[in-house]
């Protein structure tokens, strides 16, 4: 991997849990290849929304690039690399 | 001892302003669809029930308008006056969630810039909460309290005021609820994706969640005895009430309902009625696909598959804090005119809804029905109304054992001390207060004891998660045009506390989330002694909890009683009536107030955490009056 993907990762971990405010979990309890809902990360359908607010707001993805395409939220990895190639800001 | 006779109501919705228009118009409701809100700008294209507003009342917001507006009608009605009112021992109390939380986006906005030339909102915000703010307005003395458990809040306000009538706490009660529709609840329920872009249609296949309405209702409740001797006849009684806690989510109901229909049985069985006696249910009936599947099931099993109810929803929109107060003054009002109203707006009832709510209006031949409220963070509330009884059993207050005491020491628990307990409990995203409030009960969890159904819980607060709502309110003044964050929204409210700590310490049994500025820790301590002898649960669990911020720290400039509180911090009390639980003896009542220190904004007397620190079971404790805070609005304040 190399070193942006990896530092950009670690950034969007500590990001998560701080826009999120978990409380029962930190960045490294955050596995890239980790589901985020359900059995991984333990999200729930709000907490999807707020993730697809933050997008844009912090990362200036529009919400409609976003919305029903459930594929971007599988894993840490896929979102972080959506983030990644998409972001405007 | 009394029976909670109606002998006056008061209300105003969208379904008309008094009685007399409201009982009419159930039947034969004006042909007003709700519309997108005049009062504030928004970009959210979402139809609300507006109703006019009274006469201006300055510094006075538009909850506690309307509630003066209902008070004034409830109060005719009884032929109460101010000076027979003053005679009495009267309880006061209230459901809102609007008004008791500072929500004026203006001076928020002044406020974060560090600008305090104008706190007059500031100033309202502490002297207008509701139930403490009619009780000085009232020249009462009795109880008063503002609970604001969500969407059942005015029906929790009437639940209080009958257990008070049960035990003999007060002679006459005046409860209700009131609230209006919002710029920050109206952002924060799109947020969570509940209003329907539509007018509702509660229990309709194609319903997609609820419209906003403005509302409050008030009832006198008293004896009918009592009532009689000033020439009133009180023909019906609120009889029974049901409260228990899902402690499953925070914006969800547990999808059995298997804690709602238990509150309906309580209310049931204290109003002693069987099931079949019930001529209909005013039921919540939000709208939204969750409540209505849920609540349309439990109905169907507790009154089976002929079961008839409606949801007035459609007509006035959800009024919130005000939804409990008024739809059991609409319950009454069909009992009184012997027809249950039809539920509107639903043409094709769901597929999942076992029996379809009345489409047309019937005659009821009985004296019996029941309302029920379901709230934001699972707390159930279900209300009995029938015709009044000749008499019922006598209670009288108990002694109260103390099971336990907690408080925060100063510097309040480090993040990974938070962080341990909220994973010990799989909470994955409390807010602060909830945190706090977490951590003052977890020394009291061992007593307890795991019989969740019987334990009570009341949390008490004066500004409540303030730093979450100044969050909520940062995002509607920095993304006027977007969403705002949902969770913010949800843990802004301020029963979020008692939600987690039902499901942390699966308290299933009454839960109250009080507000207050005037000693509400006492009248918490207070409540709980009449829950317990009324026996709606053998144990309560009160927790106690501010949190810092920009609006407590605005807050305490304000004071000049010279007993600035600590800013943040929490403390929890474990009652009991059964003496097996008495771990640090008794707690008694003294009325005359105690010029002291408290250590929290929502008073918790020093001497009382003093006086638990060393006690043992042969102990007594005295909880004394705290003297009334005193708040000054600055130069340069104008309403």
């Amino acid at each position: 991997m190399n070193e942006d993907v990896s530092a950009f990762r670690r950034e969007l971990k500590e990001n998560l849990v701080d826009w999120l405010q978990l409380m029962d979990k930190t960045a490294d309890d955050i596995k890239d290849d980790e589901p985020l809902f359900k059995e991984g990360l333990g999200l729930d359908s709000l907490d999807a929304v707020e993730i697809v607010i933050l997008m844009q707001r912090k990362y200036g993805i529009p919400q409609s690039e976003v919305e029903n395409k459930r594929e971007i939220f599988a894993t840490f990895a896929t979102l972080a690399d959506f983030i990644m190639a998409n972001r405007t800001k | 001892m009394s029976r909670a006779g109606i002998s006056g109501m008061g209300v105003v919705s969208a379904l008309g302003d008094g009685v007399a228009a409201t009982a009419s118009a159930l039947y034969a409701p004006p042909a007003t669809p709700p519309r997108a809100p005049r009062r504030f700008a928004t970009e959210l294209e979402l139809p609300v029930f507006e109703i006019p507003e009274p006469d201006a009342e300055p510094g006075t917001g538009l909850p506690l308008r309307f509630l003066l507006h209902a008070l004034d009608a409830a109060l005719a009605e009884a032929k109460l006056a101010l000076p027979e009112l003053r005679d009495k021992r009267v309880g006061i109390a209230v459901g809102t969630t609007v008004a008791c939380q500072l929500d004026d986006l203006e001076c928020h906005d002044r406020l974060r810039k560090g600008d305090v030339s104008d706190l007059a909102p500031v100033y309202s915000y502490v002297t207008r909460l509701p139930a403490e703010y009619l009780r000085r307005r009232l020249g009462t003395t009795g109880p008063a309290v503002t609970v604001s458990n969500a969407c059942a809040s005015g029906a929790d306000a009437l639940m209080i005021a009958l257990e008070w009538l049960r035990t003999g706490r007060c002679d006459l009660a005046i409860a209700g609820g009131c609230d209006s529709v919002s710029k920050v609840a109206f952002n924060g329920f799109n947020a969570l994706r509940v209003c329907s872009a539509t007018p509702c249609r509660p229990f309709d296949a194609e319903r997609s969640g609820l419209n906003l309405g403005d509302a409050a209702g008030v009832l006198i409740l008293e004896d009918p005895a009592s009532a009689a001797r000033r020439g009133v006849e009180v023909e019906y009684e609120l009889a029974g009430a049901g409260k228990t806690a899902d402690g499953f989510h925070i914006t969800q109901p547990e999808s059995s309902g298997r804690e709602l229909e238990r509150a309906i049985r309580i209310a049931l069985r204290q109003a002693e009625l069987f099931p079949d006696a019930v001529e209909f249910v005013n039921a919540h009936g939000t709208g939204t696909l969750v409540n209505d599947r849920v609540e349309s099931a439990v109905l169907a099993r507790v009154f089976g598959d002929k079961v008839r109810y409606q949801s007035t929803k459609a007509l006035t929109g959800h009024t919130l804090g005000a939804a409990g107060a008024i739809e059991a003054g609409f319950t009454k009002l069909m009992l009184a005119a012997r027809r249950a109203a039809p539920s509107r707006r639903c043409e094709h009832p769901a597929p999942e809804v076992p029996t379809p709510p009345l489409a047309a209006s019937v005659a009821i031949p009985g004296n019996a029905a029941v309302s029920t409220s379901l709230a934001f963070g699972g707390s159930n509330t279900a209300l009995a109304i029938r015709k009044c009884r000749g008499s019922v059993p006598d209670l009288g207050l108990k002694p109260l054992y103390i099971g336990g005491f907690s408080a925060l020491s100063p510097g309040a628990p480090e993040r990974e001390e938070l962080a341990a307990l909220c994973r010990k409990y799989a909470l994955r995203r409390p807010d602060r207060l909830t945190q706090l409030a977490l951590a003052a009960t977890e020394p009291l969890a061992d007593n307890l004891g795991g019989d969740g159904e019987n334990t009570a819980l009341i949390t008490v607060t004066a500004c409540g998660p303030a730093a979450t709502t100044c969050r909520v309110i940062n995002d509607i003044l920095d993304y006027p045009e977007e969403e705002i964050l949902p969770t913010g929204f949800s843990h802004s409210v301020i029963n979020a506390a008692a939600s987690y700590l039902s499901a942390a310490h699966q308290i299933h049994g009454p839960t109250f989330a009080l507000v207050g500025f005037e000693d509400p820790f006492r009248e918490a301590a207070d409540l709980a002694r009449t829950l317990l002898s009324a026996e709606v649960c053998r144990r309560v669990l009160i927790v106690a909890a501010d949190e810092d911020g920009m609006i407590p720290r605005a807050v305490e400039t304000l004071r000049t009683d010279g007993f600035p509180a600590a800013a943040e911090g929490a403390c929890a009390l474990l009652l009991a009536a059964d003496p097996a639980e008495n771990r640090l003896g008794t707690l008694e009542f003294a009325d005359d107030p105690a010029d002291e220190s408290r250590s929290l904004l929502c008073g918790i007397p020093k001497s009382l955490a003093a006086m638990l620190e060393t006690a043992g079971p042969a102990s007594r404790s005295t909880l004394r009056r705290l003297r009334p805070a005193a708040w000054h609005l600055p130069e340069g304040s104008h309403f």
